[in-house]
C-alpha cells in the first residue's frame, strides 16, 4: 500500500509518518501544497492519501478533485482541524472517504488507517 | 426447484395446477365419450334402419312379383330390391366387424364409419341376425347376381315365401339389436354424467381446499404480521432513545420511538421532512450543515466511522416546549447510523438522545469544582485580607442581596419601575463586583459579572416584566450563598484564632482586631451616605467581652452601630439646621453590670425614632392594617420597627431601605436568652441596651420571656445618655 502525506505543517507530516500503522505502509512521498500533491499522485499512484484542507497554492478541496481525476480510486483522508466542518463535509462529498481532525492521537490515525484500508 | 422458487406460493400454484389438469382430463374425457356417443346414435340409427330395410326387401320383392306378373319393365324394382339387399348385407357386416357405411342408400359416397358392436346382447342378435341373413344371401344371392333380365317370377315367388317366414324374426332381431344398442349409448351418456359430477365435486373439493389451507395460511400471516407490529410498537414504546428513519430525500419514516414524541413534545412527524423537526433548534447554517452532513451517509464512498467527529447535531442545546407548557432547556444528542438493504444504504438510522441530566450533572461537577477551588482561593485571599476590610465587604453584600430581594418582591410594577429597579440592581451589584475585585475575592467577582450580564439582557429586552428577573433571581441566590459560605469560612477562621489567642496570644492584639472592624464600618458607612460621624467604642475588647459572646457582641454592635449611622444620625446640614455639631456620634460600650449580666450600649445623637413615620412606613409594607393601627398604643407602633421587613428609611440605597436589621438583632438576642431596651427622644437620639445574661448559657431562650415581651420593654421618651 502506498501512502502520500499531503500536509503544510512540517510537524503533522513527521506525526503521521511516525505512525505504527504508517510502518506497513509505503511512505511515497509528502507535498506541502496542492499543487505538489497532485504532481506527486501522477508520479507514485498512491492508494491513500492523507489530506489537510488549509493549505497555499491550491486548497485541499480542489487538490482532491484534482487527484481523483488522476486516479478515481485514491483512497483520501481528509486531515484537519474542526472549525471549518462545512469544508470536510465538501471534501467528503466530492469523494474523499474519512476525517480526522486536528489534533489527533497516534491511535485515532492507527484507527483511521485501519478503517479506510478495510476492505482492500 | 421451480416450486421451491415460488416460496410461499407454491402451494397456491400447485392447487391451481391440479385444477387445470382435472379440468383438462375431464374436458378431454367428455370430448372422446361425446365422439363415442355419436358414433353409437349412428350405428344405433344404422340399427334402426336395418328393421325398416327388411320391410323394404319384403315390399320391393311383392312389387317385382306383381310387375313380373302384368310383364312390366322391373328394371327400376329389381335395381331398388338390389339395392335394398347390399345396405342391409354392408350394413349388418360393418355392425359385426366394423367398417365404412353409406349415409343413405347403397349408391351414396358419403359413408360413416362403425364400429363393431361390443356388447353382449347386441353381438348375440347380430350373430342371430347374420344367421338368418346367410338364408337370404343364399336364396337372393343368385338372383340379385343373375340380374334384372333374368328374373323369374318363380324365382321372386320362392324368395317372398321364404323372406315372408323369416322376415318378421330379422325384424325382430334388429330391433332387438337397436334396443341394446341404444341401451348402451344410454350407459354412456350415463357414465359421461357421472365423469362430469365427479369433476365438478373434485373442482368444488379441490375449492375448498385452496381456502381451507390458503385463508388458514393467510390468517397465519396476518398474526404473524400483527403480532411482529405489535413487538415493534413495544420495542418502539420502551426504548430511552428517540429512533426514526431518514430516507435519501431526508423525510422521516412512519414509525419512530414514543421517547421521540416525549422529547420534541409533537407527533407529527411522519412523512416530515427532518428540516421541519430541526428548524427553530438550530440555525439556518447548522441545518444546512446537518443535512450535508446526512447526505455523506448516502454515499457510499464514504466510511460512516471516519466522520463521527463531523457530527453538527453531536450535542446541540435547545429550548423546547416542556409537557409543563413551559419551555425548557435540553441538551439533545443526534446519532447517525447507515441502514443497508441489498448492501445498499436505504436508510439513516437518527438516535435522538436527551443528555439534558448529564450535561447539567456535568456542569453541577464543573461548579462545584470552581466553588471549590474558589473556596480556597477565598480562603487564601482572607488569610490575607484586613479580617475588618472582608467583613465589611461580606456586610455590604449581603445588605445589597436583601436590598434587591426585597426590592424583588414587590409587585405589580410597570415597565419603567421595573427598568428603575434594573438600574438599581446594576449599581448595586457593580459596586460588591468592585469590592471583591479590591479584596481578590475571585468567585464573588466572577458571580456578580454574571449577574452583570444578566441584567445588562434585561435592560436590553423590550418590556421588562416581573419574569425577566427569573434567570437573576438564580444567580442572586447563588451570589447570597457564596456570601454565607464565605462568611462561615471567616468565623471559623476567626474561631481558630479566638481559641488560640485564648491560649497563647496576648489577649489584647486579637480583640482589638475583633472590633476593629466596627471602627472602619462607620467611617465607610458615613462616607457612603454623606454623613459625618464618630464613634467612641468602650470595653468593646476580650478584656471585658467574655470569648463565648465576642462573635454575639460584634455582630449586634455592628448591626445597631450601623442603623445609628444610617437612620439616626442626620446629614450634615441637617444637624446644623437643628443646631447641632454637623459631626454626630455614636457611642458603644459593653460592661458586665452588678448583678453579673453584660450590657452592651449603642447611643447616638441622632433623629431619635418617629412614631408617625414608622406608622406610615408600617402601612406603606403591609405590616399592619390601617383599623389595627388606630387601636395600637406608641409602645405597640415602636414595637413594629422589630418585625422583619420593616424599613424606615426613605431613600433606598445600599446601607438603608435593607428591611432587614432589628428584627435579626432581636432574634439573635433572644437566642442568647438576652434581652433588649430601646429608648429614645426626638432630635435628640436613641439608646440601645442590649442585655446577655452573666450565665452563659448554650441553650437558647433559657433567659427569655415571651416573644411579646422581648422587644421594647421599656420606652422611655427621655433620651437616657447622649
Amino acid at each position: 500500500m502506498k501512502l502520500l502525506i499531503v500536509d503544510d505543517s512540517n510537524i503533522i507530516r513527521r506525526k503521521i509518518r511516525r505512525s505504527n500503522k504508517v510502518g506497513d505502509l509505503e511512505v511515497v512521498g509528502s507535498a506541502c501544497n496542492g499543487l505538489e500533491a497532485v504532481e506527486l499522485v501522477k508520479q507514485t499512484q498512491p492508494d491513500l492519501v492523507t489530506m489537510d484542507l488549509t493549505m497555499p497554492e491550491m486548497d485541499g478541496i480542489e487538490s482532491i478533485e484534482k487527484i481523483l481525476e488522476v486516479k478515481p480510486d485514491t483512497r483520501i483522508l481528509v486531515v484537519s482541524a474542526l472549525a471549518d466542518k462545512a469544508t470536510a463535509i465538501r471534501a467528503l462529498t466530492i469523494g474523499a472517504r474519512g476525517f480526522i481532525c486536528k489534533p489527533f492521537t497516534e491511535d485515532e490515525l492507527n484507527d483511521a488507517f485501519e478503517q479506510l484500508l478495510e476492505d482492500i | 426447484m421451480l416450486l421451491h422458487d415460488l416460496g410461499k406460493y407454491r402451494g397456491i400454484v400447485a392447487a391451481i395446477t391440479l385444477f387445470l389438469v382435472l379440468d383438462t382430463c375431464v374436458l378431454a374425457l367428455n370430448y372422446f365419450v361425446s365422439k363415442e356417443i355419436q358414433q353409437e346414435t349412428e350405428s344405433v340409427n344404422l340399427a334402426g334402419r336395418q328393421g325398416m330395410l327388411t320391410q323394404k326387401l319384403l315390399k320391393s320383392l311383392y312389387e317385382l312379383q306383381d310387375d313380373l306378373a302384368v310383364n312390366l319393365d322391373v328394371t327400376d324394382n329389381f335395381q331398388e330390391f338390389a339395392d335394398t339387399f347390399e345396405l342391409f348385407d354392408v350394413t349388418l357386416v360393418a355392425l359385426k366387424e366394423g367398417g365404412m357405411v353409406p349415409v343413405t342408400d347403397i349408391n351414396d359416397t358419403e359413408q360413416i364409419e362403425v364400429q363393431p358392436v361390443n356388447s353382449e346382447a347386441a353381438m348375440q342378435s347380430v350373430d342371430a341376425g347374420l344367421q338368418l341373413w346367410q338364408q337370404y344371401r343364399e336364396i337372393l344371392g343368385p338372383i340379385i347376381n343373375n340380374g334384372s333380365e333374368q328374373v323369374s317370377l318363380l324365382d321372386i315367388h320362392e324368395s317372398i315365401a321364404t323372406v315372408k317366414e323369416t322376415n318378421a324374426t330379422l325384424l325382430t332381431f334388429m330391433n332387438d339389436l337397436t334396443r341394446y344398442m341404444e341401451q348402451q349409448a344410454n350407459e354412456k351418456t350415463q357414465m359421461l354424467q357421472y365423469v362430469e359430477l365427479a369433476a365438478v365435486v373434485a373442482a368444488i373439493l379441490n375449492f375448498f381446499v385452496i381456502m381451507f389451507i390458503f385463508v388458514g395460511r393467510l390468517k397465519k400471516n396476518d398474526e404473524q404480521l400483527e403480532l411482529s407490529q405489535k413487538e415493534n410498537a413495544e420495542i418502539l414504546g420502551t426504548v430511552k432513545e428517540g429512533l426514526f428513519l431518514l430516507d435519501q430525500e431526508l423525510i422521516i419514516g412512519s414509525q419512530y420511538s414514543q421517547e421521540l414524541v416525549n422529547i420534541f413534545g409533537r407527533q407529527d412527524l411522519d412523512g416530515k421532512k427532518l428540516a421541519v423537526l430541526l428548524k427553530d433548534m438550530v440555525s439556518d447554517s447548522e441545518l444546512q450543515l446537518s443535512e450535508d452532513y446526512i447526505g455523506l451517509l448516502f454515499k457510499e464512498h464514504v466510511n460512516e466511522n471516519l466522520i463521527q467527529s463531523l457530527n453538527p447535531l453531536k450535542q446541540i442545546e435547545v429550548n423546547l416546549l416542556g409537557p409543563t407548557g413551559l419551555f425548557e432547556t435540553k441538551y439533545l444528542s443526534f446519532q447517525f447510523n447507515r441502514v443497508r438493504v441489498n448492501k445498499r444504504v436505504s436508510h439513516v438510522l437518527v438516535t435522538v438522545m436527551d443528555r439534558t441530566v448529564e450535561v447539567e450533572l456535568e456542569r453541577e461537577l464543573e461548579e462545584a469544582k470552581t466553588k471549590a477551588k474558589g473556596e480556597v482561593d477565598s480562603l487564601v485571599s482572607i488569610l490575607s485580607i484586613e479580617k475588618s476590610a472582608f467583613i465589611d465587604f461580606l456586610d455590604k453584600a449581603s445588605d445589597g442581596i436583601n436590598l434587591i430581594n426585597e426590592e424583588l418582591k414587590s409587585s405589580n410594577q410597570d415597565h419603567k419601575a421595573y427598568m428603575a429597579n434594573v438600574v438599581q440592581f446594576q449599581r448595586i451589584i457593580h459596586s460588591i463586583k468592585g469590592d471583591a475585585s479590591a479584596l481578590d475575592v475571585s468567585p464573588v467577582e466572577k458571580k456578580t459579572h454574571e449577574m452583570e450580564d444578566v441584567l445588562t439582557d434585561i435592560r436590553n429586552s423590550d418590556e421588562i416584566t416581573g419574569n425577566s428577573f427569573l434567570p437573576f433571581t438564580v444567580k442572586l441566590d447563588e451570589l447570597f450563598s457564596q456570601i454565607g459560605s464565605l462568611r462561615l469560612l471567616s468565623e471559623q477562621i476567626a474561631n481558630i484564632s479566638d481559641q488560640h489567642s485564648d491560649t497563647a496570644q496576648p489577649v489584647t492584639h486579637s480583640n482589638t482586631q475583633s472590633f476593629a472592624e466596627i471602627n472602619s464600618l462607620v467611617k465607610r458607612v458615613a462616607e457612603d451616605e454623606n454623613k459625618m460621624v464618630n464613634l467612641v467604642t468602650q470595653g468593646l475588647d476580650s478584656h471585658h467581652v467574655p470569648p463565648a459572646y465576642i462573635r454575639k457582641v460584634r455582630e449586634v454592635a455592628i448591626q445597631l452601630v450601623r442603623n445609628a449611622v444610617v437612620h439616626g444620625i442626620e446629614e450634615p446640614n441637617k444637624r446644623v439646621e437643628l443646631g447641632k455639631s454637623p459631626q454626630g456620634t455614636v457611642k458603644a460600650s459593653f460592661q458586665q453590670k452588678s448583678d453579673g449580666n453584660y450590657s452592651l450600649t449603642i447611643i447616638d445623637d441622632g433623629a431619635g425614632l418617629s412614631v408617625n413615620r414608622i406608622k406610615r412606613h408600617a402601612l406603606q409594607n403591609d405590616l399592619v392594617s390601617e383599623q389595627d393601627i388606630e387601636k395600637m398604643s406608641n409602645g405597640e407602633i415602636l414595637n413594629l420597627i422589630f418585625q422583619p421587613g420593616f424599613s424606615t428609611a426613605s431613600n433606598v440605597s445600599m446601607h438603608a431601605g435593607r428591611g432587614v436589621g432589628l428584627d435579626v438583632i432581636k432574634q439573635s438576642v433572644m437566642e442568647a436568652g438576652g434581652k433588649m431596651k430601646l429608648s429614645y427622644k426626638q432630635n435628640k437620639g436613641c439608646r440601645f441596651e442590649i442585655v446577655l445574661p452573666g450565665k452563659i448559657t448554650t441553650t437558647t431562650k433559657t433567659y427569655n420571656e415571651t416573644d411579646q415581651n422581648i422587644g421594647v420593654e421599656q420606652v422611655n421618651h427621655e433620651v437616657v445618655n447622649s
